[in-house]
């Protein structure tokens, strides 16, 4: 998939993913593209703007704690989040729904 | 180059991060929070030497620059980096210009009086003093405010290289330019005038080297003593 396509979406797909319950950066990368069977591989490193931006907005939200001797920061979903992205998903799937019926696919 | 291909990593990324310290500090961590686990999971799936492990994780990882990019801070934190850099300047300036031009008043009698009748006339003692305050309770208000975003851990985003030097080029040029019109729009200013905005503005820019090349030394001072700490305890603890 476009990495571009894919950034318009990303915001949605993190906060998917952390509703399954908090992570740490490298557990939701991992988790992504897993979940995608390889379709998402973005560059790990651009994905933590992305959750830092979340944290900003109160979709997630954040504590340090220590991980083998290094400092780790845990991801969680907030209430707003959760909100956001049960909005997301319906969006989503009157989106998809629409591009279905038009390319005729069958549900 | 430390040898460690993820500290080498770390060190680009801290060095081409312009985000507030505090929070350069939290990506750098995150950063290699990241690394080191991605690195021990390829090396422990690939069968990698360590060193090829840490490069996987690295290319994975996506390149320094690249990443940097992406953690740009916005055009908010940008606009309050530059007001934060502007602030403390404007209040030397203006605290500096205001006291020099009141010795000059206070000193020399010919400027206490309108030279030209349809002048403006020259600011008076009571107005330099104004400035002083002004100038004063800017610095203040800057170093509260400094104070309380060091406290909060915000700090300011670093601006971009070259930034701060185009505004000290700029900025007396924009000035010129101004005082240049002035001139045009009153032909007749008197010399005196001119001269004691000139000296005022070259005093206090002298001043502000002089006090930015203490500040250098004193830091200069600073480094040298930590580095003498450190080589005393590196000792210390060989000894033992």
């Amino acid at each position: 998939m476009s990495k571009e396509r894919l950034k318009g979406h990303l915001d949605m797909l993190l906060l998917s993913v952390l509703a399954a319950g908090p992570a740490h950066g490298y557990a939701v990368i991992t988790a992504l593209r897993a979940r995608s069977e390889g379709e998402f591989d973005l560059p790990e490193g651009t994905v933590y703007p992305a959750l830092h931006r979340l944290e900003g907005a109160g979709l997630l939200s954040s504590s340090w704690s220590d991980a083998d001797g290094r400092r780790r920061r845990v991801y969680a979903l907030t209430g707003k989040g959760a909100t956001a992205l049960a909005d997301q998903r319906t969006a989503w799937a009157r989106f998809a729904g629409g591009i279905g019926a038009v390319l005729g696919w069958q549900a | 180059v430390s040898g460690d291909p993820i500290d080498d990593y770390l060190d680009r990324l801290r060095a081409g991060l312009r985000t507030p310290p505090a929070r350069t500090a939290e990506i750098v961590a995150e950063a290699e929070d990241h690394l080191r686990e991605s690195a021990a999971v390829a090396g422990q799936r690939a069968q990698l030497s360590e060193a090829e492990a840490q490069r996987a994780a690295i290319a994975a990882f996506g390149p320094a620059r690249r990443v940097v990019r992406a953690h740009r801070p916005t055009a908010a934190e940008f606009a309050v980096a530059a007001a934060m850099k502007a602030w403390p300047v404007l209040g030397c300036y203006l605290l500096l210009t205001s006291l020099i031009g009141w010795i000059l008043y206070a000193s020399s009698t010919p400027m206490r009086e309108k030279p030209v009748a349809w002048m403006p006339r020259l600011p008076s003692a009571l107005e330099y003093g104004g400035g002083m305050l002004l100038g004063a309770a800017l610095v203040a208000g800057f170093l509260v405010v400094r104070g309380r975003r060091r406290r909060s851990g915000a700090g300011s985003a670093r601006l971009p290289r070259g930034l701060v030097s185009w505004g000290a080029v700029i900025t007396p040029l924009a000035l010129g330019i101004a005082g240049y019109e002035k001139l045009i729009e009153h032909p007749l200013v008197q010399a005196q005038q001119v001269l004691a905005i000139v000296m005022e503005s070259v005093l206090a820019g002298g001043l502000l080297v002089v006090g930015g090349a203490a500040w250098t030394l004193v830091c200069l001072l600073r480094l040298a003593v930590a580095g003498l700490r450190t080589v005393a305890t590196a000792r210390l603890s060989r000894d033992r």
